[in-house]
């Protein structure tokens, strides 16, 4: 996949962050008209689907022993995803608008699968867990006129906390023998978040509500389960969450 | 570069990147000692997770168990059973239900696993695990069946052993009805008995699956050449290990194999060891192993029973010793000199929480207390003299309720026969009886042992289920029926029967039956060719089925109850014989 590099990523989300930045920074004026912009905003739903980078291999260590390795066999995922956000516009220039706003998301549950190597000899297990993302995040897009009056390019990036739910831990045996040790329960993190992305908007498609279609790149940050047992002495982690995403916006 | 080079190189790389991880045991069992059915069981590496665990089945009941991690010691490692009614040893039980060990794959953990329904303890819980059933010697074997109908018009039918195949056949164990094992070769004196062997038989064929010749005392060149040869016995304790005691040995074998494991020679006291042997051995309910010494006149060399007969002076022997015998670890705990000498084998049972064994001496009766396999004299329970003026010794003991049952004249007596019962509770409260006073003795008998008129070299056997006590004696020919209360003994009926084996009783309580030999008209007892088996309605003496005429059975043994509503029998000279009594619809 074309960002499935997370260094290339993550410069691209720094990029487009100082983009937006710069943009916002030149119309000093918007918050002044705050309160009044309120009563102006856009509602915005958002349907799309994601490809997710996640898991990572690690050691579980194991009172009085060696311990286990969970290693990954399956990382990428994919699923479908669903935002709703509300925007107001702010400054406006010749040749691009700003408008800020809240976006939510839904990242709909993927999984991640790997093998147990018990005692760092023998691959008994395997395991599966599964991930849902709640990342909610305050957005700064810009829309940017083209010579074609009814294609715009924008750019949005964003940050906030995104709710991590890390559950269906399971263990299957791989020899018909070893009973699953299912050491792991769900648990809910709260991680650091960011995203950016660039897409088109398309002015009257429906009505004269435009409709924008577009690339979204996710830092979802580190889940975690809890430890079912305290004979484990550490937890597995889902390693950094990555997703891409495609998404297409109805601006009401 | 050379193609050669190359294939190394791609195949190093390839060797290099390949992931050696693969599925296999996190335990190595090893696993001796029969057990009744398949065990499942749950090991883990951490018992208190538990963590990292597998199932594993096991068909016996003693473990050795290594893991299989190198370099690691797992000092929490836990196992459990998962199939109902039995528990583990060895370990340390939490409350998960997790028995924890320590363990690595060079230090191996031993966890024995033992029956939680076991109400014949410490016996091994299958139909014939010790010769008289339970230690108290009651000779009821409460899974045997009787194969026929108690209405009478049964047929037995026989298959038999190859020929000298189990010479002097004296008793068999079983794990189940699958895993039969056989003890013979104590009879020095029956042609073809060489020494204590001990097989696994083949219940379906008889044919021996592994026979193990354990001493050999006909041959001039053998280290044992002209040791006493008397019979010992066979049992199988709670653990699954077979064990046999004979002359002043006592043996642990793998049933799997018959590799002896473990053999413990015994203390002989003033005996010299080539004229002592053990006649058997007992067990109370925690395992402790009882044994106790006989002895042939020192400077006599005659072979088997007979030398308690025809030496010079049978009498002049040392006093008996009593041993108490650890099986686990195979070593002896204690061993007392009895006062005076003891022909008859020790009976053992708990009365009041107590562990008792029960000793017979030439007049009286004594006991001991039992505590850490220690003996204790139990000088509080005395019944004195017990025997009438030349009766001779009684044998063993026999354990019915709160009562302990013997007869006299285990050597042909001039005095009839007296059935004994003394109160466990006070010894004081007894009551004697003559169930074949005054009975007529065939010409030829009454000859062949004059001046003796009676000969029961044979315990009674005691059923507690239905307080009746079956008596017999070889020269009057008969066996006796006899009911045991608090208010005292009373024949309840008598049948004509001439035998010199111990009676066995089979078949649930309220259909009871009894089965014995019976030495042909014209025989003479001790010296006959031939007996029938005959099976008697236990409650009314009703004769319901006979044998076909046999071969004569190993003297002083018992038929042998099995599965399926059939028998063994023993043949002296070697023929193991298997009986099966139908009900034939005329």
């Amino acid at each position: 996949m074309i960002f499935g590099n997370k260094k290339c990523c993550q410069f691209l989300l720094l990029l487009l962050i100082g983009l937006n930045a710069l943009m916002a920074y030149s119309a000093p004026n918007f918050l002044s008209n705050l309160p009044s912009s309120l009563k102006q905003g856009h509602p915005v739903i958002q349907l799309g689907g994601y490809w997710s980078g996640q898991g990572q291999t690690q050691h579980i260590n194991i009172q009085d022993l060696i311990g286990d390795e969970f290693t990954v066999t399956n990382h990428n995922s994919s699923n479908g995803l669903v935002g709703l956000g509300y925007f107001i516009d702010g400054q406006e220039k010749s040749y691009f608008k700003m408008s800020y706003g809240i976006d939510a998301f839904y990242l709909a549950k993927t999984d991640v699968t790997g093998n147990v190597i018990q005692e760092n000899v023998f691959t008994n297990l395997s395991y599966k867990y599964n991930l849902t993302h709640y990342p909610v995040y305050i957005i700064a897009k810009s829309t940017i006129k083209t010579k074609f009056p009814q294609y715009t390019l924008t750019i949005d990036t964003g940050i906030g906390p995104n709710f991590i739910k890390a559950d269906g831990f399971q263990e299957h045996p791989l020899d018909g023998i070893t009973i699953p040790d299912n050491i792991f329960s769900s648990h809910t993190s709260t991680t650091f978040s960011a995203t950016a992305g660039f897409g088109i908007k398309i002015n009257q498609v429906f009505g004269s509500a435009p409709l924008e279609c577009g690339y979204r790149f996710f830092y979802l940050g580190q889940g975690n389960f809890n430890k079912a047992s305290n004979q484990v002495l550490n937890t597995l982690k889902t390693g950094n969450n990555y997703a891409n995403a495609i998404i297409c916006s109805l601006i009401i | 570069m050379k193609p050669h080079y190359l294939f190394s190189l791609c195949s190093l790389l390839l060797m290099s990147q390949a992931n050696f991880a693969y599925s296999s045991l996190l335990f190595n069992i090893t696993s001796t000692g029969g057990a009744p059915e398949t065990i499942s069981l749950t090991l883990c590496l951490n018992g208190k997770g538990p963590l990292s665990c597998q199932n594993y089945s096991v068909n016996n009941l003693n473990l050795s168990i290594l893991s299989t991690i190198p370099n690691h010691t797992y000092a929490t490692a836990g196992i459990k059973v998962n199939t109902p009614g039995y528990k583990l040893s060895g370990c340390t039980m939490i409350n998960n239900g997790y028995c924890l060990f320590t363990v690595s794959n060079t230090s191996a953990s031993s966890i024995a696993i033992t029956n939680t329904n076991n109400t014949n303890a410490p016996w091994y819980p299958s139909l014939e695990a010790f010769e008289h059933y339970s230690s108290g010697r009651t000779h009821v074997f409460p899974q045997a069946t009787f194969g026929g109908s108690m209405n009478g018009s049964n047929t037995v039918n026989t298959l038999g052993s190859q020929a000298l195949a189990y010479p002097s056949g004296y008793n068999m164990s079983y794990l189940n009805s699958n895993l039969a094992y056989i003890y013979g070769g104590g009879y020095g004196d029956v042609t073809g008995s060489i020494g204590a062997y001990v097989a696994q038989v083949n219940p379906v064929t008889l044919q021996s699956i592994w026979y193990n010749q354990l001493i050999n005392i006909a041959n001039p060149l053998s280290p044992n050449y002209g040791e006493w040869d008397y019979p010992g016995s066979l049992g199988i304790l709670e653990d699954g290990y077979l064990y046999v005691s004979y002359g002043y040995r006592l043996a642990k074998l793998d049933p799997a194999t018959g590799r002896v494991i473990s053999t413990l020679v015994l203390p002989t006291g003033e005996g010299l060891p080539e004229n002592t042997s053990f006649n058997g051995f007992n067990a109370t309910a925690d395992g402790t192993i009882i044994m106790k010494s006989v002895y042939r006149q020192a400077g006599c060399i005659i072979q088997g029973p007979d030398a308690l007969l025809n030496c010079p002076d049978p009498t002049d022997v040392p006093p008996s010793i009593l041993v108490s015998v650890n099986p686990k670890t195979m070593q002896w705990i204690h061993q007392i000199t009895l006062p005076n000498p003891v022909g008859a084998r020790p009976t053992v049972t708990q009365y009041h929480g107590k562990d008792y064994v029960y000793l017979l001496e030439a007049t009286t009766a004594i006991r001991y207390r039992l505590q850490d396999g220690i003996f204790i004299p139990d000088h509080t329970w005395n019944p004195g003299t017990i025997t009438l003026t030349s009766q001779t010794l009684c044998t063993s003991f026999v354990v019915v309720n709160d009562w302990v049952v013997a007869q006299t004249n285990t050597l042909p007596a001039t005095t009839a026969l007296s059935v004994i019962s003394i109160n466990q509770g006070n010894a004081a409260n007894q009551f004697s009886i003559q169930p074949f006073l005054g009975d007529p003795i065939p010409t030829e008998i009454a000859t062949a042992f004059s001046p003796a008129i009676s000969w029961a070299p044979m315990s009674v056997s005691g059923d507690p289920d239905t307080n009746l006590i079956y008596a017999t004696d070889a020269l009057p020919g008969e066996i006796a029926a006899i009911s045991i209360s608090d208010s005292g003994l009373h024949v309840v009926w008598k049948a004509a029967q001439r035998t010199t084996e111990f009676t066995a009783l089979i078949n649930p309580p309220s259909s009871r039956v009894v089965v014995g030999t019976d030495i042909p008209d014209g025989e003479i007892p001790g010296n006959n060719h031939n007996d029938y088996a005959v099976w008697r309605n236990a409650l009314t003496g009703e004769e319901i089925a006979r044998s076909p005429l046999l071969p004569a059975m190993t003297q002083g043994t018992m038929i042998q109850p099995y599965y399926s509503g059939n028998m063994f029998y023993e043949g002296q000279l070697g023929d193991l014989i298997k009986l099966v009594p139908v009900f034939t619809d005329h």
